[in-house]
């Protein structure tokens, strides 16, 4: 027998304490002069604001961005040191596009889980309003060359090529998939096609996104899990006077002629941050706050979108039904579905996937399908059509607002899925 | 057919190419049938050299992983092409002729630094529906062993009654189910950039002006350049071994402009395309690819 064992004490319980988030502003709007650092410092401060974890020193920081700039390259430790959290807390970056935010709270679970910390943060912020603009590639290359040259005549003979043309062409970020050039709406709005998608139900589940997110600000669902930012109480992408008839009149956005997706049924670029606090019970205990709700496991899936066989959204399809043979369950022992609305289209495919039994058997080796989602437990507090959609905040946002949902509920069991750009998908299982 | 196998080496420079094609501009009114000319031309060692394939690669969108691109012995055999167009036994003007279609077979996988003995030669003449076409045969040996052939064939425009079996070699490609995989965004210098690693200078697909004196509205994309680009999308990473990549070139690409990828949804070694116009209904290039897996 080895002697060598990792870690043989049995694994913790995860308690969700709370969250925190900015209201969510659509690009280049309220929040069009911050950085990354800027919102996730806004977050973070606020939820130490709530919790009263000033001068605390924490087991750790976990966050992430997608949009980066290069000087971000320690984005949550940066952000740290600007709270009054205790500078004496760790903190790294994580990235999983899309699934940036549930991925960093699924790896300060699992630490919290094993016992190696007690407290920790997890989060995400993006800005698409201060995006990086890179320079030129060819001037960029040739800085590099004119640095790497040995002696000033070369350097000057290096430098002697650029051309002013260089500073005029920047290097600008692109909304494509890097390994297929077409844009997630486009890739999307294959995927409707391949679905049968119909551009009404599209419609109306962007409306329920929206009425539904209005509906939770009016009855003080957001109190405790939004700290105002730049005079913003409220995501301003929630169109509280949203009508089908409105949404009806938009026009394709990604096909112009035989689209289903329009910016009404799409999320729009969105600057945001969150962040939530978990913690062992012991602390939560300790410290006096009660559990929302625990965070028993995550699966995360990819497939292959870029020969086309599989969607580049449909990831979510296979992480649920592993993730729900791992633990033993089934939809019906679920309670509430946090399903992110990239697209209304990509949660209806998704929706209509676990539906069907030919995919359900052929791709999904399930004997039978997973079934229908009664609506009615499906984002019943808005979702990202609603507010929009920061990628790296998204995932912090729906984990706070169910574990939230399931303690007023009085216990219960939610689902979260997050479908990414990769081909990716993280899922997670919260429960009381 | 008895050739007469003439040794290269070097390599034409680009300027006696440049004036060889100027020279050969203009051509004598052909009295009778042309003849087929007898030239083997052979550079016995070419070296696959790793910095060239990889600004190759950088121009087409291949990625290192995928090793020697499929396609790239053509750019080493392109000068011998154009010799062979433009050496006064050829019966036509090269700058008219029209690069119709490409028929690549690798029998080896090829790494970079090993050298290849290459042989162009025209093999064949083919009666094409809009005039005279002609094949040109490119193979290529390693160590006496034939390790990559191509055949490309090229047209002259407008010869009544032209010569040769007619042509029926079109590909295959199956519309039903067929979807757009990727868009590629092709900027204005893409010409000249792909010029620079292909050494073909060809003034319609590197200048507005050139371009417009060959009757273009604007410069045209390599055609070689396509069919690079559609593999690099497809060969699978770790490079191929046996495989065989073919083409029939279509309507012009104007540049700057995006094209995208058709293709069928499906994994396995075997690849039916289109490179069409965003809306998919121009075609620019339907190609075939098939591979043999090779982590089998």
């Amino acid at each position: 027998m080895s002697d060598y064992s990792f870690n043989p004490a049995p694994t913790r319980r995860v308690a969700i304490i709370g969250g925190n988030r900015i209201p969510f502003a659509r690009s280049n709007t309220v929040y069009a002069h911050d950085s990354n650092q800027d919102l996730l410092v806004a977050a973070l401060q606020g939820l130490v604001d709530r919790y009263n974890l000033h001068g605390q020193r924490l087991g750790e920081f976990a966050a992430g961005a997608v949009i980066k700039h290069s000087r971000d390259f320690n984005l949550a430790r940066e952000s740290l040191l600007s709270t009054t959290l205790s500078p004496d807390t760790p903190a790294y970056d994580v990235q999983q596009a899309c699934g940036t935010g549930l991925e960093a709270a699924l790896l300060v679970a699992n630490k919290i889980a094993l016992g190696q910390i007690e407290v920790g943060i997890a989060g995400g912020a993006d800005t698409t309003s201060d995006a990086p603009i890179g320079i030129n590639e060819s001037l960029r290359h040739t800085l590099l060359a004119a640095n790497r040259a040995k002696g000033l005549s070369d350097k000057l003979k290096t430098l002697l090529k650029v051309r002013p043309a260089m500073f005029f062409k920047p290097l600008l970020p692109r909304n494509g998939e890097p390994r297929t050039g077409l844009s997630m709406g486009e890739h999307c709005e294959e995927m409707a096609k391949r679905w049968q998608i119909k551009r009404l139900a599209q419609d109306e589940l962007t409306l329920t996104s929206h009425q539904r997110l209005d509906a939770a600000y009016k009855r003080g669902f957001f109190d405790d899990l939004i700290s105002p930012h730049r005079g913003l109480a409220r995501d301003n992408n929630l169109r509280a006077d949203a009508s089908l008839e409105k949404l009806a009149g938009l026009a394709p956005a990604y096909d112009r002629q035989n689209g289903t997706l329009t910016a009404g049924n799409s999320t729009p670029l969105t600057d945001g941050a969150s962040v939530v606090l978990l913690a062992s019970e012991e602390w939560a205990a300790q410290h006096g706050w009660p559990v929302l709700a625990y965070l028993r496991t995550g699966e995360t899936a990819a497939v292959n979108f870029v020969d086309g066989t599989e969607g580049l959204l449909m990831a979510p399809a296979y992480a649920v039904p592993r993730m729900l043979k791992r633990e033993g369950l089934s939809f019906a022992d679920f309670d509430f579905f946090e399903i992110h609305e990239a697209f209304a289209a990509q949660v209806l495919c998704t929706l209509k996937a676990w539906e069907d039994p030919d995919y359900c058997r052929e791709r999904l080796g399930l004997d039978a399908p997973l079934g229908a989602i009664d609506r009615a437990k499906m984002n019943v507090n808005g979702g990202s059509l609603g507010c929009g959609h920061p990628f790296a905040a998204t995932g912090g946002r729906q984990l706070a607002a169910l574990a939230k949902t399931i303690h007023a509920n009085g216990g219960g069991r939610g689902l979260i899925s997050i479908c990414a750009a990769g081909g990716l998908g993280i899922t997670a299982i919260v429960e009381k | 057919m008895d050739y007469v196998t003439q040794i290269i080496d070097p390599a034409p420079t680009r300027t006696q190419l440049l004036l060889d094609g100027v020279r050969a501009l203009r051509k004598t009114k052909l009295d009778g049938a042309p003849l087929l000319p007898q030239e083997r031309l052979v550079r016995p060692a070419v070296e696959l050299s790793a910095n060239d394939i990889a600004a190759y690669g950088r121009a087409c969108g291949f990625r290192p992983e995928q090793g020697v691109p499929l396609s790239y012995p053509h750019v080493l055999a392109f000068p011998l092409h154009l010799m062979l167009l433009t050496r006064p036994s050829f019966p036509y003007p090269a700058s008219g002729m029209v690069h119709l279609a490409n028929r690549i077979r690798q029998h080896q996988r090829l790494q970079a630094g090993q050298a290849l003995r290459l042989e162009v030669f025209c093999a064949r003449w083919v009666a094409h529906p809009k005039g005279q076409a002609l094949s040109i045969a490119t193979r290529a040996y390693s160590g006496g062993n034939l390790v990559w052939e191509s055949d490309s064939l090229y047209l002259r425009r407008d010869v009544k009654e032209p010569l040769g079996e007619p042509w029926v070699d079109t590909l295959p490609l199956q519309e039903e189910g067929l979807m757009r995989t990727q868009r590629w965004v092709l900027p204005a210098d893409l010409g000249r950039r792909f010029a620079k690693v292909s050494g073909d200078f060809n003034p319609i697909h590197t200048s507005l002006i050139g371009a417009k004196i060959f009757g273009f509205r604007r410069a045209i994309a390599h055609g070689m350049w396509t069919l690079g680009r559609a593999l690099a999308a497809q060969q699978p990473p770790g490079g191929v071994g046996q495989a065989e990549a073919h083409c029939d070139f279509k309507l012009p690409i104007f540049l700057p402009g995006q094209v995208a990828l058709w293709s069928h949804p499906v994994t396995g070694p075997r690849r039916e395309f289109e490179v069409r116009n965003v809306a998919g209904d121009k075609p620019h290039m339907r190609g075939l690819f098939i591979w043999n897996e090779n982590f089998k």
